[in-house]
């Protein structure tokens, strides 16, 4: 059933060597113990499962080879030019939004307006904390270190397991009970580091209270399409009763970085999880978004977009483990794919015996532009209880010939015609993000895989 | 108007034969003398029944080649899907009733023991009260012991015998296409199944021959602590048609019992074959003690243009259940389809499902998947659908329906969909529901007693494979899945 | 011929029903009405013998060849089997059975029932063709699953079109009128009135007064909180619509 290409061990072996050299300088840091434990803890679940291989089921259709072929460093010598830093303030910092940007994994105050906005002390009283995770970590530890209890460490993923060992920067985000945030909370990383591979594995820590509501936007972005590094983001939800988000993870990085991120979500009562995963690419990107759904009433929309062109291979996992009756999940994630691109969706639904009226529903839409472009896809339904409704669906294909043909015949020229039917198929998806502001945003991320449609 | 009044007909006839008997009414055991090889595997084992079967050489080469390999393989496991283990020295590989004798023989001659088993599952093979329209091949235990109306097939050419019978007398056709569509090396139970197999059917339909019979292989396991590892193969020359029935039963054991078998199948140009199953092989009691291990290896090459492969089957017994039929659309605008219903009770559990292989250009797929899962058992549709890079404008439909019935079955879905050329178009639709106590009792307002509404609602859910299935079947298939599924739902 | 006594249901512990009376006789049509949650569909609900409610007291009693019999002790398929017939009012969607293979097995179980010859299916298919031109039913419906994509108004036609194939001896039409425009109104309303005669008897529940001008009832009760508070001639109609049900629920 698959293509055989067995990641070479001695590729592997290079990454598991290299494992030393990275955690190194961590040995050093004043932190404290607890910290010093998930680091090991996650060393030790790492060394374990080492880089997966396409033997492995959930890596089937992606090969990592590539990924575990270079030597990495934590950080980097480069930095931004100030022509660089203005752009990325003009593109991608809105002036109403809370702002926190990282550059090549480290934190950027400057970039950042976490001061600008109302001032941190004052924070708390209108029930809204943004912080770095490091702060988070000394202010209030207890907090910090219960994101980790809700997880079995025995059950976490490589890339989980290697985040947790080597991450050492973050974004704590807690919104207090009945809080209605209005500001877009964007966090950003940008990498640009040429001629290093760097390697960055950030953790955001999302967290509403009861009956709050917020907007989080995490953008990862690489400037420059030569550079070759590899993002390992993690990002942790808990949504407390009624509370309600709206996330998106809009990425473009370089056309020769490798992403590997993860989205874990963990909902309670009544909460609603309104996610949207935007791909606009890496070399290889692969997002796994995991939502537990905790509490009857919740409700998780996963909606995805990925476009992609050249050689990129986008894999998109999700997974709804639907662990308690009368929840809802609804997901749709749309692809284009031009030139060579090569994209994979795998979309797990679980429905646990207790689980009874569940209604779940889920689809997978890929649009074949190129002439050499690959998909495989793969829904899966796991379903323990009887009285549910789950429908889920693929389609796989190229513009409609009658759709195209109908243009034609009114005057317009089969390229724009093609153009202007994709971009339709692309804004169908990307009208389901009501802040106009991040819909523009991710437009514009996505513009460059459709612009070769022009050529 | 003709189509209109049969497919009335056919609803009245599914509707009217409602079963009372709610137990496996296949359960029993026939006393009969029988020649058996002692317990174990080895390449002694083989060099036995190849001998028992007065086999050339080249196969007994072959079973041997196989043998070797299997020894280097593994026993697959997967996640959703638990077996014991497997003792393979603790079968006996070789069991045929003795008065079958060797070598084939007139159907009047056939042992009258044997002759009122097979009547008693309801498979005539006497002269007189043979069904009508359809040949028998009857597989007891190791051996076929009879196969009906061969002189009037021969008249047009047409091969239909027991596999033992084709290795002798047509070894030239066997030697040519055994293997060529399921090597030996394909998978564990295949391997097992090419050291092993003792009987089957073998049939070739030569070239612009429509067969006038509904050909069919009875398969049943008789005897207690063996196997039964069959083997069929169809050759379908060009512009022929031929349509294929296989049925299944076994007695009630509280062992398990493996039957590994493997069908091949070969279509050239303008070909069809359509391959039905109806499977009811014992499936073990409420608490999961016996029933039959069913690993079976089924594919069809769609080796010629415009050649088409279709697979019905209705999978309702068996303790386990692992079978993919599946298609090698290997010739340009071929066709392949697959029509499933696989139903699950007490703690079966059935991983099925089909692969379409898409390799020829213009090639297309369909794929209708029902499967209905009930008390403590275990549904898995398992699907791959793989559009090779040469497979120009190739299209695949797919829909795969789950229905539950109680909370403590389970059902998933697994399908795989590999697209490499992108002028491909698939769509694939699945949905899970359950047997809703409201249309139940809307049913039974309109007059519907249970049984009658619990029929109507499953030849519903199943129409588009039930519509694929010969008549006859389609009825015992409908009543089949009824009886195993009252008292479940309510 | 249709007898209702002291009845008393309850559903998850909540009673809904607190002593029902009510007689029907044979070439009668009686109207039950009354606001939202009086407890009319429930009443329709257990005449049919649905299982999620819970008589705690009382019986309804129905004439069958001169003798009175208790129809609590029925399962549902009896009763239809018996002439009794409820016309939903959600009709439920039963995706892949078809039409024709449902009528015609449910005719063919009154047959059985009654000692008639079943009719083949040659001549059920131009019987109910007949019956969906009565109702102004497309020729496509019959070959399409149970109410399946149908749309309100097509589902409440399709529930009298099947009362016209059984031809029951005592009917149940639980808000046939609700939710439709007043052209299909007037298509069931003929189709009832057509099926009307001195042997059968009807049972319409409604919460409108509309239906009641097309389909006149000799009698008209007003239920509310689980009672008939009032029970007078088709007057009564109009005056609950002009009026509504407060000055009744008061008194």
């Amino acid at each position: 059933m698959t293509d055989t290409m067995i990641a070479p061990t001695e590729k592997n072996s290079l990454f598991m060597e290299q494992l030393d050299t990275l955690t190194g300088p961590l040995k050093g840091e004043k932190s404290p113990g607890w910290v010093a434990q998930l680091r090991e803890e996650g060393l030790t679940r790492f060394r374990k499962l080492g880089i997966p291989t396409v033997k492995d089921e959930e890596w089937k259709y992606t090969n990592l080879s590539a990924v575990a072929g270079h030597r990495y460093t934590l950080s980097a010598k480069s930095a931004l030019s100030p022509a660089q830093r203005k752009d990325i303030l003009k593109r991608y910092c809105g002036k109403a939004d809370v702002n926190i940007v990282f550059v090549n994994g480290a934190f950027d105050k400057e970039l950042s307006n976490l001061g600008k906005i109302p001032p941190q002390g004052s924070l708390p009283a209108v029930g809204i904390e943004v912080s770095t995770l490091q702060e988070a970590a000394k202010n209030d530890p207890a907090a910090v270190q219960e994101i980790w209890a809700h997880y079995d460490p025995q059950k976490d993923s490589a890339f989980v397991a290697l985040n947790k060992a080597l991450t050492q920067e973050g974004v704590y985000i807690h919104i207090k009970d009945k809080i209605i945030a209005n500001q877009l909370i964007c966090i950003l990383h940008v990498t640009e580091a040429p001629g290093e591979q760097i390697a960055t594995f950030p953790h955001a820590f999302i967290r509403l209270g009861k009956s709050s509501e917020a907007s989080v936007l995490e953008t990862h972005v690489g400037l420059n399409d030569e550079n070759i590094y590899l993002a390992d983001p993690l990002t942790d939800v808990f949504l407390e009763e009624n509370a309600t988000l709206h996330y998106v993870k809009a990425q473009k990085e370089s056309l020769k970085a490798y992403h590997v991120g993860t989205t874990r979500v963990w909902q309670k009562r009544d909460s609603t999880f309104n996610g949207f995963s935007l791909v606009a690419g890496a070399l290889i990107t692969r997002n796994n978004l995991d939502v537990v759904i905790n509490g009857e009433g919740a409700a998780a929309f996963l909606n995805g977009l990925y476009s992609v062109y050249k050689n990129q291979h986008v894999d998109n996992h999700t997974s709804v483990d639907h662990r308690v009756p009368k929840a809802t999940s609804n997901q749709l994630y749309k692809g284009v794919l031009n030139d060579a691109a090569r994209a994979v969706f795998n979309g797990k639904i679980f429905v646990q015996p207790i689980a009874q009226q569940t209604n779940s529903y889920q689809l997978n839409k890929n649009l074949l532009l190129g002439k050499d472009c690959q998909v495989d896809t793969k829904p899966q339904l796991e379903i323990f209880a009887d009285d549910v409704k789950c429908t889920h669906g693929a389609t796989i294909g190229q513009l409609n010939e009658d759709e195209i043909f109908y243009l034609q015949a009114r005057g317009v020229p089969r390229k724009i015609a093609t153009r202007i039917l994709t971009q339709g198929f692309v804004d169908d998806i990307l009208n389901r993000l009501t802040r106009d502001s991040v819909r523009e945003q991710a437009a514009r991320m996505v513009a460059p895989s459709l612009e070769v449609l022009e050529g | 108007m003709r189509k209109e009044e049969t497919k009335l007909l056919n609803e009245k006839t599914i509707e009217e034969n409602v079963l009372t008997s709610r137990d496996y009414k296949y359960g029993f055991y026939t006393d009969i003398e029988t020649d058996r090889i002692p317990k174990g595997l080895s390449e002694d084992t083989i060099r036995l029944i190849s001998k028992k079967k007065n086999e050339p050489d080249w196969m007994l080469e072959w079973r041997l080649k196989a043998y070797r390999h299997w020894l280097t393989m593994k026993e697959p496991h997967w996640p959703n899907f638990k077996y014991g283990p497997i003792d393979y020295q603790g079968v006996s590989y070789y069991s045929a009733p003795k008065k079958a004798g060797q070598g084939p023989k007139s159907i009047e001659e056939v042992d009258p023991e044997l002759r009122k088993a097979f009547e008693k599952l309801g498979i005539p093979l006497g002269e007189q009260k043979r069904l009508t329209g359809v040949a028998v091949d009857a597989v007891f235990d190791s051996v076929s012991v009879g196969t009906t109306h061969q002189a009037e097939l021969a008249k047009q050419g047409i091969i239909f015998c027991s596999m033992s019978e084709a290795i002798v007398h047509h070894g030239d056709l066997v030697k040519k296409y055994m293997g060529s569509v399921v090597p030996y090396s394909d998978n564990f139970f295949a391997a097992l199944n090419a050291a092993v197999f003792s009987d089957g059917s073998f049939c070739c339909i030569p070239k612009g021959v429509k067969c006038p019979l509904e050909l069919s292989t009875y398969f049943r396991i008789n005897a207690a602590e063996s196997g039964q590892f069959e083997r069929t193969l169809i050759v379908a020359e060009e512009g022929s048609y031929v349509s294929y029935l296989e049925g299944c039963t076994a007695p009630m054991r509280d062992e398990n019992q493996l039957h590994a078998a493997v069908v091949e199948l070969i279509a050239f140009d303008d070909a069809q074959i359509k391959y039905s199953t109806v499977q009811n092989w014992y499936s073990g009691d409420k608490e999961g003690r016996g029933g039959i291990y069913n690993f079976v290896t089924k594919r069809g090459k769609c080796l010629g243009r415009r050649s088409k492969i279709s697979w019905t089957q209705v999978e309702a017994g068996a303790a386990i259940t692992w079978k993919y039929p599946s298609c090698i659309l290997q010739g340009d605008d071929s066709v392949g389809e697959f029509y499933s219903v696989a139903l699950t009770n007490h703690r079966m559990q059935a991983d099925t499902g089909t692969k379409m292989i898409h390799i020829g250009k213009r090639t297309t797929s369909t794929i209708i998947s029902k499967g209905i899962s009930s008390d403590e058992s275990n549904n898995n549709y398992r699907g791959l659908v793989k559009i090779m890079p040469s497979a120009d404008r190739a299209r695949n439909f797919s829909q795969c329906d789950s229905m539950l019935v109680g909370n403590k079955c389970s059902a998933n879905t697994f399908p795989y969909i590999e697209v490499k050329n992108s002028t491909a178009t698939l769509e694939h639709e699945a949905s899970t529901s359950r047997i809703n106590a409201e249309q139940v009792f809307y049913l039974k307002s309109r007059g519907l007693d249970m049984e009658a509404a619990i029929s109507l609602i499953i030849n519903g859910f199943c129409k588009e494979v039930f519509n694929e299935l010969p008549m006859e079947f389609a009825v015992e298939a409908v009543r089949l899945l009824q009886m195993k599924l009252e008292g479940s739902v309510g | 011929m249709f007898e209702i006594k002291n009845l008393h249901v309850k559903i998850n512990d909540t009673e809904i029903l607190r002593g029902i009376d009510l007689k029907v006789n044979a070439g009668e049509v009686h109207a039950i009405m009354g606001p939202n949650g009086s407890g009319k569909s429930t009443l329709a609900k257990v005449i049919a013998g649905h299982p999620d409610y819970e008589v705690t007291e009382g019986e309804i009693l129905y004439e069958v060849n001169f003798k009175k019999i208790n129809v609590l002790e029925m399962e549902p398929e009896e009763r239809a089997q018996e002439g009794i017939f409820l016309a939903f009012q959600y009709p439920v969607e039963i995706p892949g059975v078809g039409m024709s293979a449902f009528l015609r097995a449910a005719f063919n179980a009154l047959c059985r029932h009654q000692g008639a010859e079943e009719m083949d299916p040659m001549d059920f298919d131009v019987f109910l063709r007949k019956k969906m031109k009565l109702l102004a039913m497309d020729e496509k419906f019959i070959n399409r699953p149970v109410n399946v994509d149908f749309s309100g108004g097509e589902k409440k036609r399709n529930e009298i079109m099947q009362m016209a194939v059984l031809n029951p001896r005592f009917a149940v039409l639980d808000e046939t009128d609700s939710g439709l425009d007043i052209d299909s109104m007037r298509i069931v309303a003929d189709g009832v009135n057509k099926l009307k005669n001195k042997n059968n008897a009807m049972l319409v529940i409604t919460h409108y007064q509309r239906l009641l001008n097309y389909v006149i009832p000799d009698f008209v009760h007003i239920l509310v909180d689980g009672k008939i508070v009032k029970s007078s001639g088709k007057e009564l109609a109009l005056e609950v619509e002009d009026q509504g049900y407060d000055w009744l629920s008061k008194k």
